[in-house]
């Protein structure tokens, strides 16, 4: 008998009756404000918060950080310099990207966490191997807690998705918190 | 594993008060975020029981959700294997790597494959591992085992780590600034990312109703190297599955607030289908979790999400130290679960616990990880695996409290030796007395002084 079989045939007598588990409803009361917990949350999570008007702030804003140094998008209506073709190129390729710039599909209120799809990261490893890492993200989407968040989320749309929530970390020296340990060093979310 | 009984290893430790003091604080610290995390949420009490309900269906029902994860992985392109134990689940990673002639893989953190003894296996055949998670990196370079499932390198200190990447590395000797160190990791780990023939992760969460599954990471490392290499093989024990994505919202609440006291961690990657040119294979591991499962009264161990919570508020753990466990995941959970793979290796650890019961309290599924420890006592004994001297205690003990006169004359003289004869009592040749104070003895029992007063 092959494994599979073996290990089934076990778990087949260990079966019992019980009702699939409905979730209920979590209390969102104490969020307040989504967008205003939303930017605390991401405050305290060595994030950069910046609320801006339209996406020629967020570009000019950009521009003048790190100029000169590689940047690419996968926001319509930005392109930086040099951005032509790093979607189709060797994602190793990306590893000297200083600043990457991508759209968000929601954030979550209770753990600043921000939905991005694989659509919207143009190579998966772009928003990681990035230096610095930008996300756009519409207030309007900004929702309390994990739960609404997967409410809103189709797993049909991605064949890949993360949450990000703040730069990448370690604390593994003596629980020593260390900003940037593989992903990106620094996070910026522009809030329109 | 190393030699030696938990006791015993616990010396290691213990001989040293500074650095079991350094230990247990860091280790506190740890579940003192934890509180402030958990009571952050007015509905944290409902959340773990509804993640222990979510675990207790899936227990129920792992042969089907197995069975519809199964099928819908398969047609997400992802080609599913079962290992029924450590030697096939490491044949299979193995033969997936041979047939793609890897020189070098990459892994973040997976507890199972630790369990299984993945790395000395391929290292044998050949194949470069790199730990890529910043602990786990740490304790590779020094040929060490991981002391703790969520902060492998927590029982060392910035100087030895500074030692380890100046000898490895070449960094700069005596500096052990974490954030200079870290940046070196980075670095030489960055090199590792780019240049890997393969990445292996572990799975935190398996969703049956999509047929993808979730990584948790703060590093991004699991992304790092995923995302590069050609081939991605993830590894889950059976245990790790849920019904449906929206249970993930559950999970994912508790996880890392249980965990360390974070909100979330920085990544929590959903991988579903293989990106354009890759090729990526899931491993369900058994290893005696099929077995396990059929124990009524440990089935509950199973629902453990390794959060690592039990560990971090165990006053045991804290004051021993992972490595005394000599398993790979240490603490009150491994304490219940290395029992079922083998219960004389593991006889010792379900004594290492006093029953306080604040593993329970914390672990965010619900697990009865306190009662679970006393039924392992009456299996362990009923076997005769106790240890003779623990034996003789016991019976000794029972002897006397089960005889009034007994427990009479020998109070009496115990309390006369105590004051004429402290180093009776007072010696190092006393377990109990190691690192601890005898209180002053009282002149009367309890029961001359009811006599009196009532």
């Amino acid at each position: 008998m092959s494994s599979r079989a073996e290990i089934l045939d076990r778990l087949k007598s260990q079966t019992s009756s019980q009702g699939q588990v409905t979730l209920p409803e979590f209390d969102v009361a104490y969020i307040g404000d989504p967008v205003s917990k939303f930017k605390t949350i991401l405050g305290e999570l060595y994030t950069d918060v910046i609320e801006v008007n339209s996406l020629s702030e967020v570009a000019s804003f950009v521009t003048e950080k790190f100029d000169g140094k590689r940047m690419i998008s996968n926001v319509e209506t930005i392109d930086f310099p040099d951005t032509a073709n790093w979607k189709e190129q060797d994602q190793h390729l990306l590893e000297n990207v200083e600043f990457a710039l991508f759209e968000g599909t929601l954030g979550v209120a209770e753990n600043g966490a921000i939905w991005i799809s694989d659509e919207q990261m143009g190579q998966r490893v772009a928003p990681f191997i990035c230096q610095r890492l930008g996300i756009i993200l519409k207030k309007s989407s900004i929702v309390p807690l994990m739960q609404q968040a997967y409410k809103n989320l189709d797993s049909n749309k991605s064949s890949f998705g993360t949450f990000i929530s703040g730069p990448s970390k370690t604390a593994d020296i003596e629980q020593s918190l260390v900003v940037g340990a593989h992903g990106s060093r620094e996070l910026f979310v522009f809030l329109m | 594993m190393s030699e030696g009984k938990h006791a015993s290893l616990a010396e290691k430790l213990t001989n040293d008060t500074d650095r079991t003091d350094w230990h247990n604080k860091s280790i506190w610290g740890v579940r003192k975020k934890r509180d402030v995390a958990a009571f952050g949420i007015p509905d944290w009490e409902l959340l773990r029981q509804t993640a222990s309900n979510i675990k207790d269906y899936v227990l129920d029902n792992l042969h089907d959700l197995l069975l519809e994860f199964e099928k819908n992985a398969t047609e997400n392109g992802i080609t599913v294997h079962w290992a029924a134990d450590a030697e096939e689940h490491n044949a299979i990673v193995h033969g997936i790597l041979a047939k793609h002639n890897v020189k070098k893989m990459v892994k973040s953190k997976s507890m199972l494959t630790e369990e299984c003894g993945l790395n000395p296996h391929l290292e044998k055949n050949g194949i470069e591992v790199i730990d890529t998670d910043l602990g786990e990196r740490i304790i590779q370079l020094r040929d060490e085992h991981p002391s703790h499932i969520v902060m492998p390198a927590i029982h060392l200190k910035r100087e030895e780590i500074s030692d380890t990447f100046h000898e490895s590395w070449g960094t700069e000797k005596g500096n052990f600034d974490p954030q200079y160190l870290a940046e070196a990791a980075r670095q030489s780990l960055r090199q590792d990312f780019l240049t890997a023939d393969a990445a292996l992760t572990g799975v935190n969460f398996a969703i049956a109703e999509t047929g993808e599954y979730v990584v948790c990471t703060n590093e991004g490392n699991a992304d790092m190297g995923a995302h590069l290499a050609p081939v991605q093989i993830s590894c889950m024990g059976l245990e790790k599955l849920i019904p449906k994505r929206e249970h993930l919202s559950v999970m994912l609440r508790l996880l890392a607030r249980s965990s360390t006291g974070q909100p979330i961690t920085a990544y929590s990657s959903h991988f579903k289908k293989p990106r354009k040119g890759q090729e990526m294979h899931l491993v369900l591991v058994d290893n005696g979790r099929s077995r396990h499962i059929q124990l009524p009264k440990f089935k509950a161990g199973l629902k453990c999400i390794r959060c690592a919570a039990c560990m971090n508020t165990c006053p045991v753990y804290r004051r021993s130290g992972g490595h005394s466990y000599h398993v790979t995941v240490p603490g009150p959970i491994g304490s219940i679960l290395a029992p079922n793979t083998n219960l004389k290796e593991y006889s010792d650890l379900p004594f290492a616990s006093t029953l306080c019961g604040a593993c329970s309290n914390v672990c965010p599924v619900k697990i009865n990880i306190h009662e679970q420890l006393y039924e392992w006592r009456q299996v362990i004994g009923k076997a005769g695996y106790v240890e003779t001297s623990k034996k003789i205690g016991l019976k000794v003990m029972n002897f006397v409290l089960s005889n009034p006169k007994v427990y009479d004359i020998g109070g009496k003289l115990g309390k006369k030796a105590m004051t004429l004869m402290p180093y009776a009592i007072n010696n190092p040749l006393n377990p109990w007395y190691k690192s601890r104070e005898m209180p002053d003895m009282d002149t009367e029992s309890f029961k001359d002084w009811y006599k009196k007063n009532r």
